[in-house]
């Protein structure tokens, strides 16, 4: 009776162990986000979503699948293009649903997970927010949560995915924007070739370490390393578009000190997420630093940093251009990590898991 | 070892956490307290598409009406007792009859006064996206400058001159100086177990500010509009003589 007892109790222990253990280590694999050496801590609270290969993959598939807009054309990609760094390519204004334009210029994506507001007017105050603007924009994906959501919850793949990510039969607007989350944080870009000089692995050539002094002295207090960007709205003097009449930031607080304010943009990738300017009116770097020198409007609201423009001579131009070519980071621009996924790829073998994302 | 013994083994055992869970846990008695919301028009019970007049003499119809209740604090004065709901949102919507009925587990003998939030907290604003009734997918979210619709109040009059006639008031803002929550307070004469609070829409238009339909038919984001609407719509709620 004694020893019966005694075996009952420990057998029921051990299998309420079992069970502890099954509930605390999900059967995701984590996904480690590494911080590049000299950064601060990021902003984002993993907590909230912990990434996984699982949440990953499905993010991706997530951010490349057209059927989250409308009419079935607009994906997250038709208008962030890995290789334009995750901005449109070539484009001022991006197309969108039914033959539209938007109303700016789409920026680039990548080290998200240090940025606490979105949009050049800092509108969205949280990463797993931001998505939910663009697909529900008439102009952009022109598309609404609900019928999102309908088409996913009805496609097997995805049901399976969800359930493998985040260990629930539900699929809601959390998940999915978590899902987005988990892709969108890992577009880290911090191996350009500025990054490797700085680690003492590789040297700018003259042209490149002149632009480096000049940047340093002339456009640093906006656009700050390792960032590029302080991550700040200012208004840099441009004038107003007539039709657009965006004023910007003070959209959002309605404040008249914010008029005409955008966010500062990251130079990261420049040479790939042209145009430039919050509406793309800027086609090509030498326009963006000719505005600078020549053209600043003055406002009550302009940057003060910008009361005599930027003074530049034509050869500084030239210098500051082939500095601000080496914030081109190749090895994002082509992660296969980030590419559109491959269908066969996407119904991962036995193994295919543990070497995907290494 | 039979089958019997393993049966009496585990009887044992239920019996020793049931003695544990009474040891350690206090059990109080919970109670269901239960909130009814009866959106009224004056003295008339709210009914969508109906033409009403306001307190303004302006005719009107509301084809939607929802807003957010958080934040809830029961209160027993005369035990000195209270208890808060802070994790718990309601969306009360016109169109779906069970979203007006609040059902809260209480352990107080006896309830003298209800405080709850119209709208959410600047907190729940900056989180991120949400489940229940607080997924964005609801359509009380802004998507382009993020935050909560607090209130929502859709209809026509045919003073106003916009398309269709329509009215959309959209009441949100949580930042310092654009804040639309607000607290209710309000008191019963004997406690009881549930509790009827009738909101009388016509408060929106005419009760600390006028803001006739015919000027005010449009408001859609946080700003000074919004917090008149939301001082406005604060008083509209009372509990019948008890």
């Amino acid at each position: 009776m004694k020893k019966t007892s005694i075996i009952f109790i420990i057998l029921s222990v051990f299998l309420a162990f079992i069970s502890w253990v099954n509930n605390q280590y999900p059967k995701t694999h984590p996904l480690q986000f590494v911080i590049p050496k000299g950064w601060p801590a990021p902003l984002y609270d993993f907590k909230q979503n912990p990434l996984t290969e699982e949440g990953f993959i499905l993010g991706r598939k997530l951010f490349y699948d057209g059927r989250l807009s409308k009419d079935g054309n607009f994906s997250c990609a038709s208008c962030h293009q890995q290789f334009a760094a995750f901005a449109t390519y070539d484009h001022a204004l991006s197309h969108g649903f039914s033959n539209s334009f938007t109303f700016r210029n789409a920026p680039g994506l990548f080290n998200l997970a240090w940025q606490n507001d979105f949009m050049w007017d800092g509108g969205i105050n949280h990463l797993d927010l931001q998505p939910l603007a663009p697909l529900t924009d008439p102009h952009e994906m022109g598309e609404n949560i609900d019928s999102v959501l309908y088409k996913i919850r009805k496609d097997t793949t995805y049901k399976r995915m969800f359930a493998d990510a985040f260990g629930k039969k539900e699929i809601n607007t959390q998940l999915v924007t978590k899902a987005l989350s988990q892709f969108l944080l890992m577009l880290i870009s911090a191996d350009s070739k500025y990054d490797r000089v700085m680690q003492g692995k590789d040297s700018f050539n003259l042209p490149q370490k002149l632009g480096y002094e000049i940047f340093q002295k002339k456009c640093i207090s906006c656009h700050a390393p390792p960032f590029f960007t302080d991550f700040s709205y200012r208004n840099t003097g441009l004038s107003v578009d007539d039709y657009l009449k965006d004023y910007g930031r003070m959209r959002i607080t309605h404040k008249r000190v914010d008029s005409l304010k955008f966010r500062v943009p990251s130079l990261r990738n420049v040479q790939q997420t042209f145009p430039y300017a919050h509406d793309g009116r800027f086609g090509y770097l030498d326009a963006v630093l000719e505005h600078y020198r020549s053209c600043v409007i003055h406002s009550v609201t302009t940057d003060s940093l910008l009361e005599n423009g930027i003074p530049l001579s034509n050869f500084e131009i030239g210098q500051i251009k082939a500095f601000l070519y080496t914030l081109t980071d190749s090895s994002f621009l082509k992660n296969p990590l980030f590419s559109p996924p491959d269908e066969k790829r996407m119904i991962p073998l036995p193994d295919a898991q543990q070497h995907a994302l290494k | 070892m039979t089958l019997k013994r393993i049966f009496k083994n585990l009887y044992l055992l239920l019996f020793y956490i049931t003695i544990a869970n009474h040891l350690f846990c206090q059990v109080k008695d919970p109670k269901i307290f239960t909130l009814q919301f009866l959106n009224r028009i004056g003295n008339d019970t709210l009914q969508l598409n109906k033409i009403y007049t306001n307190t303004l003499g302006e005719n009107f119809s509301i084809s939607s009406c929802r807003y957010y209740i958080s934040n809830i604090v029961l209160e027993d004065k005369k035990n000195n007792l209270k208890e808060e709901f802070s994790d718990q949102y309601f969306l009360v919507d016109q169109a779906d009859r069970a979203s007006q009925t609040i059902l809260l587990t209480s352990s107080l003998k006896e309830v003298t006064n209800i405080r709850f939030m119209i709208g959410i907290d600047s907190i729940k604003n900056v989180q991120g996206v949400q489940e229940g009734v607080l997924d964005p997918a609801k359509g009380m979210f802004w998507v382009w400058n993020s935050g909560y619709i607090m209130a929502k109040l859709e209809g026509n009059s045919t003073l106003i001159k916009a398309p269709r006639h329509a009215f959309s008031l959209h009441i949100g803002g949580f930042r310092q100086g654009e804040n639309t929550a607000r607290t209710v307070l309000l008191e019963f004469k004997k406690g009881c177990d549930t509790i009827q609070i009738l909101a009388d829409i016509n408060h929106w238009f005419n009760s600390r500010y006028k803001l006739p339909l015919q000027e005010n038919y449009f408001c859609h984001e946080p700003g000074n509009l919004a917090m008149k609407y939301a001082d406005n719509y604060s008083t509209m709620f009372s509990v019948p003589e008890n």
